[in-house]
């Protein structure tokens, strides 16, 4: 099965499925940081101008100093995520899903210079495309990957409806779709419920059950599955 | 062609995952795509280039207007592999040939430049919709699609055009001609002479972007697609009860399974179309368009509609800042030459900045590292050992709370029968006298019996009778057990002795040491 | 640190029915058991005792492969009682812990199948590895000790005690513990590594004499059964607490929610939990009554988990056993 998600094993040999993500959203989120930047860029040059040459000088060394530090400074100290990455949902982590540190997140902002090569950024962006985790060349270098932060651990509000076991027991996978189709219930259709609540094995409801009634009865399981 | 076959994991992903796994599934078949668009573009490339040699870019833009034409064997091969198909490379060709002429006017025409390309491309070429049906699909496909599909567009288009350029400028590197540098190809575009080779350059990057890019540009449309359709018609779902009833199939036979796997079935990538899968397509999404027509109104132009509005604003700002900060450098470049001095001076005092910045942060970093080892940890440490005992210890320690004769006070208390404060007392003044007395140093926090460690460590003469004081008030105190009035006498005693000549046992203690 | 109560004399004379006595003999045979398997982690171990005869549960913290499966299991068959585990994974469901209602086809009624939460000893593995709905499951039947399938409650047989374990790794994809469900343990315990000598004496032990490299828990005798625990855990409760020692560890837990520094301090049942451990240890010591030092010693091992730190102090380095140190080190002892 063909997923968009790299495996991390643990310790304890349990697996957690980390989501990367690839060329388009960092993409994006490339160029917002670098809108962030270029805003900053021209209130130096606006403070520049008032100091003349020194300020030239000095603007200089600002904007070096900012341009290496902006995204080293947020990936440490802001959870992985410059600006760009935050808006896009999308943050900096080892490859073993650890939070980035100060000399990982170095490498891969200097490495930068590599993934430009031989110009305007080509390497990287070949790069992220044919990695399987959609690494650029400082990614690999730096033992990091991006991947999407995390949903927040929600629950979808279900139907309420009274608690109820199914009748056969259910393995994870049935169970949780179970409880899935109870979770979607105002984006599926009434119609597509109902096609899909008849094709369940009639064995999982209480003998003799109408057919537009099985949907009912599925939310009971539902609410049973999420624990009263 | 039927989902239990499919060979994508199925879920409901947002909107960039799955481009993401279009980009999985690009990777996957990558070779044969790559091979595919050569095979039908490369030979109208080199025929155009024959036909108008001093109009290469003229031959690119063809081949580019082309791309949804050519993008749709790419398509199939896509959807061949994600139903466990697999063509071989000439029936791919074949059918590839038949797919190109497909409502082809609309294609390269008003629909060309739709931002969602890939996206609706399925509909056409494997619902095989035209027309209204097409167009109320599309809609209710739309209806709730995530922004990333356009974003998707865009993005694609930089990175190729990106792509494009660094091609060129790669391939420029390595030809032996000495006068071709590349800040002389922008000087020559001003001036347009002399371009014919950089355009033929041009061209042939482009061309290499445009066939590395396309692959992944299809995968995600169509990957984005099957999620759109995942998430409206709850395949995940579908697939895991249709497994369920599998199970449990030998006791009963429902014929509902049946009559909705034909339904199912309507996402239809044979080839030879038949009629009857266009009719079920058509029922299909006449169900589907409920659906829809409720969830369009959910619909609102949030988060996701102003995200395009910024890349889009992104893409023309970016070059334009660009061209401006160049002419800003030629400007600079021209006065520099004026201002030779100036420009030196400020480099010079830019570096005695840097230098200074340096040599301060060097000053500062022990206090730094201190102030980050220590933290606040250090602050209350400090303020608990320079306050000394004397406040610390409350009221009860102060020594002009201390009664004059400690030892006559405690036995009267004794003796009138209040054993603990009696013993309360005599502790207490120990206490204070180790401290005022012998400089002994405890905490606020110190107990008992890390008291009496201290002044073990301090090895003083009357450690072992205030060991002993320790262990009967203890007793008293927490485990309630009174000593016998003998030995409470003895302590009492005894407290003179070890205490009241303070400065002369300490004189003689430092004599000892 | 154990010769605390031992330097105080009991002034009564042992009849032979003392209780305290008793309790601590049999607990001294119940850890000489453990120690014969778990070496090296005596400070784990007593935690693990203290918790049990508190009747409380215990988290326990530590990089994996020390041996926090083997310390369980030696508890189980010290004491006779049942053991399972429970690896916590992502897609753990509540009814994995609790166990569920099924249809017997057979006889056509409602069967319980019961999960791994009944049993004496439950080892629950990674806990910030499941969805909250999944902890939440654990965290009540902690709290309720009994489990309700389809509107039944089951008791669970006593003692029951939940030795959680949580990587101290922040990770992607793990869930941390909200920290007011953090508080239902009593104890958090820390695993480390074993000094030079123990890791000497664990190699040796294990590779004289036996086949492969799992650790022996044969020649664990049953030394008490789960109904002596229980009456021991009554004899703990018996232990004398002078009304100093209250006033201090409210003072104490009271310092944690008012120290600069912290975001979250303990709450009230930190108070509770003092008391509760300080008796159990004491009881575990030999002695008969609590001191200020018993209360000092359970502090950090109690508090720990109850309290976070502010942004700054976190990105400082701080810890919060630091934090705690400074706590008892200056929040006024009971002295006279």
């Amino acid at each position: 099965m063909l997923d968009n998600t790299s495996k991390v094993e643990t310790p304890e040999g349990i697996e957690l499925p980390l989501e990367v993500a690839g060329l388009v959203p960092r993409t994006m989120a490339y160029f917002i940081d670098l809108l962030i930047f270029l805003a900053l860029y021209y209130i130096l040059i606006l403070i520049a101008g008032f100091l003349g040459n020194f300020g030239e000088g000095l603007f200089y060394i600002i904007f070096f100093i900012i341009y290496w530090l902006y995204p080293i400074i947020f990936e440490v100290f802001r959870n992985g995520q410059t600006p760009g990455k935050k808006s896009l949902g999308i943050k900096v982590v080892h490859h073993d899903g650890t939070p980035v540190s100060l000399s990982s997140s170095f490498v891969r902002n200097i490495l930068l210079i590599a993934d430009f090569l031989p110009f305007f950024y080509t390497a990287g962006f070949l790069s992220m495309l044919f990695n399987k985790d959609f690494k650029r060349l400082g990614d690999m270098a730096a033992g990091t990957v991006v991947i999407y932060t995390e949903k927040e651990n929600k629950e979808d509000p279900i139907p309420t409806a009274k608690p109820r076991a199914p009748a056969v027991a259910l393995t994870l996978d049935e169970q949780r779709s179970v409880l899935s189709l109870a979770e979607r219930h105002q984006q599926l259709s009434e119609a597509r419920q109902q096609e899909l609540s008849s094709l369940l094995p009639e064995q999982l409801f209480s003998s003799k059950t109408e057919n537009h009634s099985r949907l009912k009865q599925l939310h009971a399981f539902a609410n049973w599955l999420r624990g009263h | 062609m039927d989902l239990s076959k499919i060979s994508i994991k199925l879920r409901p992903r947002n909107g960039y995952a799955a481009i993401d796994l279009g980009t999985r599934m690009a990777q996957k078949n990558w070779k044969r795509m790559f091979l595919s668009a050569i095979i039908f573009t490369l030979p109208l490339f080199i025929l155009l280039i024959a036909l108008m040699p001093n109009n290469p870019i003229w031959a690119i833009f063809v081949i580019w207007w082309l791309k949804p034409v050519w993008e749709r064997p790419l398509l199939l091969i896509l959807s061949q592999d994600v139903f466990h198909q697999s063509l071989s490379q000439s029936e791919i060709i074949k059918h590839g040939f038949k797919l190109l002429f497909k409502q082809l006017i609309p294609s390269i025409t008003w629909r060309r430049f739709s931002p969602t390309r890939s996206f609706d491309a399925p509909v056409m070429q494997l619902e095989n919709l035209s027309g209204a049906a097409r167009r109320e699909r599309l809609s209710a496909l739309h209806s709730r699609s995530p922004s990333s599909i356009s974003g998707m567009t865009i993005m694609m288009h930089i990175v190729e055009e990106l792509i494009a350029f660094g091609m060129m400028l790669f391939i420029l590197q390595f030809l032996p001609t000495d006068d071709i540098e590349w800040t002389l190809f922008l000087e020559n575009m001003v001036s347009n002479t002399g371009l014919d080779l950089y355009y033929l350059l041009l061209a042939i990057g482009w061309y290499i972007a445009m066939v590395l890019i396309a692959p992944f540009y299809v995968a995600g449309g169509f990957s984005s697609y099957l999620n759109q359709r995942s998430i409206r018609e709850a395949w995940d779902l579908e697939l895991v009860f249709r497994q369920l009833a599998a199970k449990h199939k030998k006791k009963s036979f429902d014929y509902h399974n049946i009559a909705v796997g034909i339904i199912v079935s309507f996402l239809l990538i044979t080839i030879p179309v038949t009629k009857a899968a266009d009719e079920q397509a058509v029922d299909s999404y006449a169900q589907q368009k409920q659906t829809n027509k409720r969830n369009i109104e959910k619909i609102q132009s949030g988060p996701d509609y102003k995200r395009i509005e910024q890349t889009i604003e992104l893409k023309r700002i970016n070059p334009d800042s660009l061209d401006k900060n160049k002419d800003k450098d030629k400007e600079k470049e021209k006065s520099s030459s004026n201002n030779l001095f100036g420009k030196s001076l400020a480099e010079v005092l830019s570096w005695l900045f840097l230098l200074a910045l340096i040599i301060f942060i060097l000053f500062k970093i022990p206090a730094i590292i201190e102030y980050f080892n220590s933290g606040a940890s250090s602050k209350n440490a400090n303020l608990g050992s320079k306050k000394k005992p004397e406040q610390l210890f409350g009221l009860d320690l102060k020594q002009e709370t201390l009664p004059e004769d400690v030892v006559k006070e405690s036995k009267a208390l004794w003796h009138s029968g209040e054993h603990r404060d009696a013993l309360g007392l005599l502790y207490r003044a120990s206490l204070s006298k180790l401290i005022h007395d012998f400089n002994c140093e405890f905490e606020d926090g110190f107990t008992e019996l890390e008291c009496q460690t201290i002044v073990e460590r301090m090895q003083l003469p009357l450690a072992s009778y205030f060991a002993k004081l320790t262990t009967v008030w203890r007793l008293l105190a927490y485990g309630h057990q009174l000593p016998t009035e003998s030995s409470f006498m003895l302590l009492a005693e005894q407290w003179t002795q070890n205490f009241k000549p303070a400065v002369e046992v300490n004189h003689q203690a430092a004599v000892n040491g | 640190m154990n010769e605390t109560n031992d330097s105080i004399p009991s002034q009564t004379t042992e009849t032979k029915a003392d209780p305290f006595q008793l309790c601590h003999q049999k607990i001294q045979a119940i850890r000489n058991q453990i120690k014969k398997a778990v070496i090296g982690q005596d400070q784990a171990v007593d935690m693990a005792l203290v918790s049990l005869l508190a009747a409380g549960h215990l988290l326990i913290e530590g990089v994996p492969g020390l041996g926090k499966t083997l310390l369980v299991k030696s508890i189980a068959k010290a004491i006779s009682g049942d053991f399972t585990r429970i690896q916590f994974t992502p897609d753990l469901m509540p009814s994995d812990v609790t166990g569920h209602a099924f249809f017997d086809q057979k006889d056509s009624s409602f069967k319980i199948r019961k999960g791994p939460a009944f049993t004496n000893l439950l080892l629950a593995d990674e806990i910030n590895r499941a969805p909250a709905k999944t902890q939440a499951s654990l965290l009540e039947v902690m709290q309720e000790q009994q489990i309700t399938i389809e509107g039944q409650p089951h008791i669970i047989d006593k003692p029951f005690m939940v030795l959680a374990t949580q990587n101290p790794l922040e990770q992607e994809g793990t869930y941390a513990l909200p920290e007011a469900e953090l508080d239902r343990f009593l104890l958090n315990a820390t695993i480390e590594y074993p000094e030079a000598s123990s890791e000497e004496a664990i190699v040796k032990m294990i590779t004289e004499g036996h086949v492969g490299d799992s650790f022996a828990t044969e020649q664990i005798e049953a030394v008490a059964s789960p109904k002596d625990i229980l009456a021991m855990q009554k004899v703990a409760t018996k232990i004398s607490v002078d009304d100093s020692l209250y006033a201090y560890a409210v003072r104490l837990v009271q310092a944690t929610r008012q120290w600069p520094g912290i975001r979250t301090g303990a709450g009230p049942r930190a108070t509770l939990a003092l008391i509760r451990c300080a008796k159990a240890l004491v009881l575990l010591r030999g002695g008969r009554f609590v001191t200020p030092d018993d209360i000092k010693q359970i502090a950090t091992p109690v508090l720990r988990h109850r309290m976070s730190l502010s942004a700054e102090l976190e990105i400082e380095g701080v810890k919060v056993t630091n934090v705690i140190h400074d706590i008892l080190e200056q929040v006024e002892a009971p002295r006279g």
